[in-house]
């Protein structure tokens, strides 16, 4: 499928950098460059980001306690480092969750008064 | 190293932690771009392509590790680096007719200290040498004596060897560097050598400086008695060598005792005061008297100053003050006498005495 929207605000994208971690980490633990594949499919390439920049988030997230990580792959293969949501991960994506539905609903609301005007 | 290692090294370059979590992150990201490239060369580009995309994908190597950086902190010393050569990058390549100026003024501040210190060794030193040895008859101070010896050592014996060496370094470093830092080492080099010279005549001056500022206040001060009796006494025991020397017919005995002689004699030659000292010795009660009347004399010169200085009435200044002078007048009259008919041949000025006698208006 061709990509015929506009790129998204890096801006808006960083901001929403760990919400998405978070959630895919619910699903299944993964490793950096499935997440990034993932997002990418799940999108159509619309969430754009530098895939460098999941790392520093990825790291935060588990200096704080979110997330938890393991080396895993066989010897002489690919090693892959998987991710693991905590228990404290989880409730962080519940309360970012509910932030982002909050601020989704706001700004749609105003969105939608705009467009009535117009 | 592949470009996937110099990307790395780029991230990991002032990344904070231990070299165990920075080579944690090099084999996770590591994996994450190897991973990368095979996904893309499965698609059928090149490796050389697929590694570029790969790269280009994950982002500036400096936004990856200034993100990873604020997880777990930098390194200071390889960011000092980083500012510096940043700092070398904007200024050095654009500022050559700086850099070069900056060498030319470091080279010439050089060669005035030398020149600084070789006017002290040349002019300075021997000065300070014959004050102490012929004018104090003591020893000179142990760092003034070191600091010759070294400062003597480098320009009369080593300075050949010092310029020779210089100019054989600077002429191979000319030749054989070819790196575009070229002009900071250099500058870098040349501050350095600044830097030591700096404190070499930091301390030549120094030692220059106190022996002069010593000697020049014993000088003041001195009593003069101690020096020009044991001048004489030692020229009397050097005369009798000689005197002996001469009858046995003994010539090297005899120059000695000249050399003694000569070493005995020459504090009192070379200060007047310690020859006058010698004289004024024959007279010790002329000196007391002198310093009695000149004791007096001040005395009496302060009361006249109170008289003037701390009444504030016009009238009571004008009734005591003369009183006072005339006090001091007496007292002057018979320094003026005593010393001039008695003691000495110092002519004191008739002038000087008729202006005290008609209150200073000649």
């Amino acid at each position: 499928m061709e990509k015929n929207v506009s790129p998204m605000d890096p801006e808006l994208t960083k901001g929403t950098l760990a919400l998405v971690i978070l959630s895919l980490l619910k699903r299944e633990p993964m490793y950096g460059y499935a997440i990034v594949a993932t997002v990418r499919e799940c999108t159509d390439g619309t969430f754009e980001w530098t895939e460098g920049s999941l790392y520093p988030c990825l790291h935060k997230l588990e200096s704080g306690g979110f997330v938890r990580s393991k080396w895993d792959g066989e010897a002489g293969g690919r090693r892959r480092k998987y991710y693991h949501i905590t228990r404290a991960g989880e409730e962080l994506l519940a309360e970012k969750t509910a932030s982002w539905l909050m601020l989704s609903k706001a700004i749609s609301q105003i969105m939608e008064k705009t467009n009535e005007r117009d | 190293m592949n470009e996937i290692e110099k990307y790395l090294d780029n991230v990991c370059r002032t990344l904070g932690g231990s070299h165990e979590l920075r080579e944690h992150i090099r084999e996770e990201l590591r994996e994450h771009l190897e991973e990368a490239i095979e996904t893309h060369i499965a698609k059928g580009i090149s490796r050389d392509e697929a590694t570029r995309k790969a790269i280009e994908e994950f982002g500036q190597s400096e936004d990856v590790g200034k993100g990873l950086e604020s997880v777990y902190g930098h390194r200071m010393m390889a960011l000092v680096i980083d500012k510096a050569m940043e700092w070398k990058e904007r200024n050095m390549k654009t500022g050559w007719k700086w850099s070069f100026v900056a060498t030319v003024a470091l080279f010439g501040v050089i060669a005035a200290e030398v020149a600084l210190v070789l006017c002290m060794v040349v002019f300075v030193f021997p000065k300070i040498q014959d004050t102490y040895e012929s004018i104090l008859g003591m020893d000179a101070p142990g760092y003034y004596v070191a600091t010759l010896h070294v400062v003597r050592f480098l320009f009369r014996g080593a300075s050949w060897g010092i310029l020779g060496l210089f100019i054989a370094a600077w002429a191979l470093f000319e030749w054989r560097n070819k790196s575009e830092n070229k002009p900071v080492i250099r500058l870098g080099a040349g501050a350095v050598i600044a830097l030591a010279v700096t404190i070499a005549t930091w301390w030549v001056a120094f030692a220059t400086i106190v022996p002069l500022a010593q000697t020049s206040g014993f000088i003041m001060r001195q009593d003069l008695r101690p020096t020009a009796a044991a001048a004489t006494k030692n020229a009397a025991i050097a005369f009798a060598d000689l005197r002996s020397s001469v009858a046995a017919k003994d010539w090297n005995a005899a120059t000695r005792a000249l050399g003694h002689l000569n070493r005995a004699i020459n504090p009192l030659r070379q200060r007047p005061a310690a020859a006058a000292t010698l004289v004024a010795m024959r007279r010790p009660q002329d000196i007391e008297r002198a310093q009695q009347l000149l004791d007096e004399m001040a005395e009496k010169a302060e009361n006249l100053f109170l008289t003037i200085n701390r009444d504030p009435k016009p009238e009571k200044v004008s009734s005591l003050a003369p009183r006072d002078f005339e006090e001091l007048s007496k007292s002057w009259e018979t320094f003026c006498k005593e010393i001039q008919c008695e003691s000495t041949d110092v002519q004191i000025p008739a002038a000087a005495t008729e202006q005290t006698k008609t209150g200073g208006n000649p």
